[in-house]
C-alpha cells in the first residue's frame, strides 16, 4: 500500500522509464517503417483490383441481362450469350470436383495420417509437390494423352472435367495434408488411447477438425479451375457450339473459353460482351466462396 | 519412517461404504506389518476424521480387493525384460528390467529426459506414433508380449488406459468425451449410466451434470484433467498410466486430481510418472527411480524414501540434482 502511494507521488515525467533511448528509437523507427510499407503495398493491391473490377463493371453491366444468360453465342453481339459456356462450365466444374474432391482429401489423408514412413512416401510426397507447380498446360497435354487418346472419352465434357481434376489434386493433396497437420497430436494422442483405431481417429476427430482448413483449400483450387483456360482448349473445348451437354461425353465450352474467344474480335461489342462473362464468372466465384463460408461456420459450432 | 507410517494409514481414508475387511497386498504385509498393527488401530479414527473433513489426505497403499486378493501374487501384471528404447540413433531406455504387480501404485521419479515419459509409453504402445522409435527386449502383460506383431496395438490400449501431462479432452461434448471409446470398442452397456458413474468417480458429475452437451474445451485445467481421467476408467482398463498428470494444474485441483487417483487405487493399477516427491510418497506403494534410461533403484515407496540404498537417490530425492 505504501510502495503504491510512493508510485503515485513522483508520477510525474521523469524517472528511467521516461529516459531517451536511441536503440528503442531506432527499433520503433523501423517498425513504423515495416507497417507503412505493407499497408502501402496493401492499398497498392486493393486499388488495382477496384480498378480492374470498374473497368469489367462499365463495360460489362450494360450486357448483363437474363437473355445474356439464356441464349447461344452468335455472328451478331446484341444476339449472344453464355448458354452454352456456362452450362459447360457447371458441368465442367461438377466433374472436376467429384475426381479431384475425394480422390485429393483421400490421398492426402493416407499420406498424411496412415501412410508408414519411408523413402516411397518421401518421393511421393517430393513429386506431389512439383506437379503443382506444373505450368497447365502440361495437364492439357496429359489429358491429351490419356482421356481423350487412350481413355477414348473423346473431346468431351468428360475429358476436360477429369483433366482439370488432374489439375488440381496436387493443391487439393497438399492443403489437405498441410490442415491435417495442424491438428494437434494431442487429439490423435487421446483417441488412439482410447483404443481407437488409427482411421476412426481420422474420421471422427483429424477430419472433421481440419474441415475448414481442407474446404478452403479446395475452394481456392476450384477457382483456379474454374478460370483456367488453357488445359480446356488442348483437350478440344470449342468455341461456338449451339446446345448444352446432356451427358459427360457431349462437345462443350466454357465460360472462360468464350470469353477468350470474344475478346479476340475485333468488334468492341464483343469486348463488352467478355467483360459481362467475366461478370458472371466473379459471381460464380463469389457465389462458391459463400457456400464455403457458411459451411465453415456450420462446422465451427460442432468443433472446437 | 513417520512419514512413511502417515500414509499408510491413509490408505484407509475411503467412505464408510467400501471399508469392509481390506488386507494389504501379501508381498507388502512382511516389510509393513509394524505399521499394519497402527494402522488397524488408527482405522476408525480416520474415518471420522475423512467424513468430517474433505482435506484429509486420502492416500493410497496398494490394497487389494477381496476377489482379486489370490491372483494378485502368483503372477506379474506387467514384466519388462531387458527393454532397450532407440528413437532413432538416440538411446532412451537401456536394458531395463522390471515386475509390475496389479493394484499397486507405481510412482516413476526421475530428473528431466531420463525416459520416464518414454517407458510409461511403451506400456500402451503410444510410441508406435514415434517416427524413428525402436523397441528392443519384451514387455508382457499378464505373461502377453504386447510387442508381438501378432499383437493389434488397438487391444492394448484398450485394456491399458492413459492420462496425459496436458489435459487432451476430445474437441467434442463431455458426454462423447467419455461414451466414445467404450462405444467404438462395442461395449454393450447403458452409455448414459457410464457416463454418470465415470464422471463420479472423477469427481466431476455435480459440476457437469447440466452440460453433458458443452464441448469438454470449456472446461477448466482442473476440470478437463479429471475428464481425461473419467474417459480413460470408462474404457474399464486393467492399468492406468498417467504421465505428470498433475503438473498443468494449480495445487487445488492437483490436489483433488492426486484424492482421485488414490480413490482409483482401488480398483486399478496406476502407473504414476510424477516430478513431485511428495506426490510419488502419499500416492504410491512403489517407486522407481530412473536416471539417463536406467533404473537406478526401485522398492517400496516408504523405504525408497526414508533408506535409499544407493547414493544417487538419496542426492535427488533430497534435491540435490534433477
Ligand atoms: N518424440 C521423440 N523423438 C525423439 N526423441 C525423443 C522423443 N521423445 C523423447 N525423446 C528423447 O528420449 C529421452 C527421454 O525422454 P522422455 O520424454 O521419456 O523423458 P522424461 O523422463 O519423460 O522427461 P520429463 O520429465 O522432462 O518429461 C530424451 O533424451 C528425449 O530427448
Ligand atoms: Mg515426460
Amino acid at each position: 500500500m505504501a510502495r503504491h502511494q510512493e508510485n503515485q507521488d513522483n508520477s510525474s515525467q521523469s524517472g528511467f522509464l521516461f529516459e531517451e533511448s536511441t536503440n528503442l528509437q531506432r527499433r520503433r523507427l523501423l517498425a513504423t517503417l515495416f507497417r507503412r510499407t505493407c499497408r502501402a503495398i496493401s492499398y497498392l493491391l486493393v486499388g488495382m483490383v477496384c480498378y480492374l473490377l470498374w473497368d469489367v463493371f462499365s463495360d460489362g453491366i450494360p450486357w448483363l441481362s437474363w437473355d445474356f444468360l439464356t441464349h447461344y453465342a452468335s455472328r451478331l453481339p446484341e444476339k449472344s450469350g453464355i448458354k452454352a459456356s456456362l452450362f459447360g462450365s457447371l458441368w465442367v466444374i461438377a466433374i472436376t470436383i467429384t475426381f479431384a474432391l475425394p480422390v485429393g482429401i483421400g490421398a492426402g489423408t493416407y499420406l498424411e495420417e496412415l501412410m508408414p514412413e519411408g523413402k516411397l512416401k518421401d518421393l511421393i510426397s517430393l513429386n506431389i509437390q512439383n506437379l503443382a507447380g506444373v505450368p497447365s498446360i502440361v495437364y492439357g497435354i496429359l489429358g491429351l494423352a490419356i482421356f481423350v487418346r487412350t481413355f477414348n472419352f473423346g473431346t468431351s465434357v468428360l475429358s476436360g472435367g477429369l483433366t482439370l481434376g488432374l489439375l488440381i489434386l496436387p493443391i487439393i493433396i497438399i492443403v489437405t495434408r498441410e490442415s491435417l497437420r495442424s491438428v494437434p497430436q494431442s487429439i490423435r494422442q487421446a483417441a488412439l488411447a482410447m483404443g481407437a483405431t488409427e482411421w476412426q481417429v481420422v474420421k471422427y476427430y483429424v477430419l472433421p477438425t481440419s474441415f475448414s482448413g481442407i474446404l478452403t483449400g479446395v475452394i481456392l483450387a476450384v477457382s483456379r479451375a474454374i478460370g483456367e483456360t488453357a488445359p480446356l482448349i488442348l483437350v478440344g473445348a470449342v468455341a461456338y457450339i449451339r446446345y448444352t451437354p446432356d451427358s459427360p461425353l457431349d462437345a462443350y465450352t466454357t465460360l472462360p473459353i468464350q470469353i477468350y474467344n470474344w475478346v479476340g474480335k475485333p468488334k468492341q461489342e464483343f469486348h463488352e460482351l467478355a467483360a459481362a462473362g467475366i461478370l458472371v464468372l466473379l459471381a460464380i466465384m463469389f457465389l462458391i466462396n459463400l457456400v464455403a463460408i457458411v459451411l465453415r461456420q456450420r462446422k465451427q459450432k460442432t468443433y472446437i | 519412517m513417520d512419514t512413511s507410517q502417515h500414509h499408510y494409514t491413509g490408505t484407509f481414508h475411503s467412505p464408510l461404504s467400501q471399508l469392509t475387511l481390506r488386507s494389504t497386498a501379501p508381498d507388502l504385509v512382511a516389510d509393513m506389518s509394524l505399521n499394519h498393527a497402527h494402522a488397524e488401530i488408527t482405522d476408525k479414527k480416520n474415518d471420522l476424521t475423512q467424513n468430517l473433513s474433505v482435506e484429509t489426505t486420502t492416500t493410497s497403499e496398494p490394497i487389494t480387493t477381496g476377489e482379486s486378493q489370490e491372483n494378485s501374487h502368483t503372477d506379474s501384471l506387467l514384466e519388462v525384460k531387458d527393454v532397450t528404447i532407440h528413437y532413432g540413433q538416440n538411446c532412451a531406455i537401456k536394458s531395463m528390467n522390471l515386475n509390475i504387480e496389479s493394484n499397486h501404485v507405481y510412482a516413476f521419479i526421475g530428473p528431466s529426459g531420463c525416459g520416464k515419459s518414454t517407458f510409461l509409453r511403451c506400456f500402451n504402445r503410444m510410441n508406435d506414433l514415434i517416427s524413428g522409435f525402436k523397441l528392443e527386449g519384451s514387455i508382457k502383460y499378464r505373461g502377453q508380449d504386447i510387442y508381438s506383431p501378432l499383437v493389434d496395438p488397438v487391444l492394448v490400449r484398450k485394456h491399458i488406459g492413459m492420462v496425459f501431462q496436458k489435459p487432451n479432452p476430445l474437441p467434442t461434448s463431455i458426454y462423447k468425451n467419455i461414451a466414445w471409446g467404450p462405444k467404438i470398442n462395442g461395449l454393450k452397456v447403458d452409455y448414459d449410466e457410464l457416463v454418470e458413474t465415470c464422471l463420479k468417480k472423477a469427481a466431476l458429475w455435480d459440476q457437469v451434470k447440466d452440460r453433458l452437451s458443452d464441448n469438454g474445451y470449456h472446461l477448466s485445467g482442473g476440470q478437463q484433467q479429471r475428464l481425461c481421467i473419467a474417459r480413460a476408467i470408462a474404457m474399464k482398463p486393467e492399468i492406468i498410466l498417467m504421465d505428470e498428470p498433475c503438473s498443468a494444474l494449480d495445487p487445488i485441483s492437483a490436489r483433488k486430481i492426486e484424492e482421485l487417483i488414490s480413490e482409483l487405487a482401488k480398483d486399478y493399477s496406476i502407473l504414476i510418472v510424477t516430478h513431485n516427491m511428495q506426490q510419488a510418497a502419499r500416492l504410491s506403494g512403489h517407486t522407481v527411480f530412473m536416471l539417463k534410461g536406467e533404473i537406478v533403484e526401485h522398492g517400496p515407496t516408504h523405504q525408497l524414501f526414508s533408506s535409499p540404498k544407493h547414493q544417487l537417490t538419496t542426492d535427488y530425492i533430497s534435491g540435490k540434482f534433477g
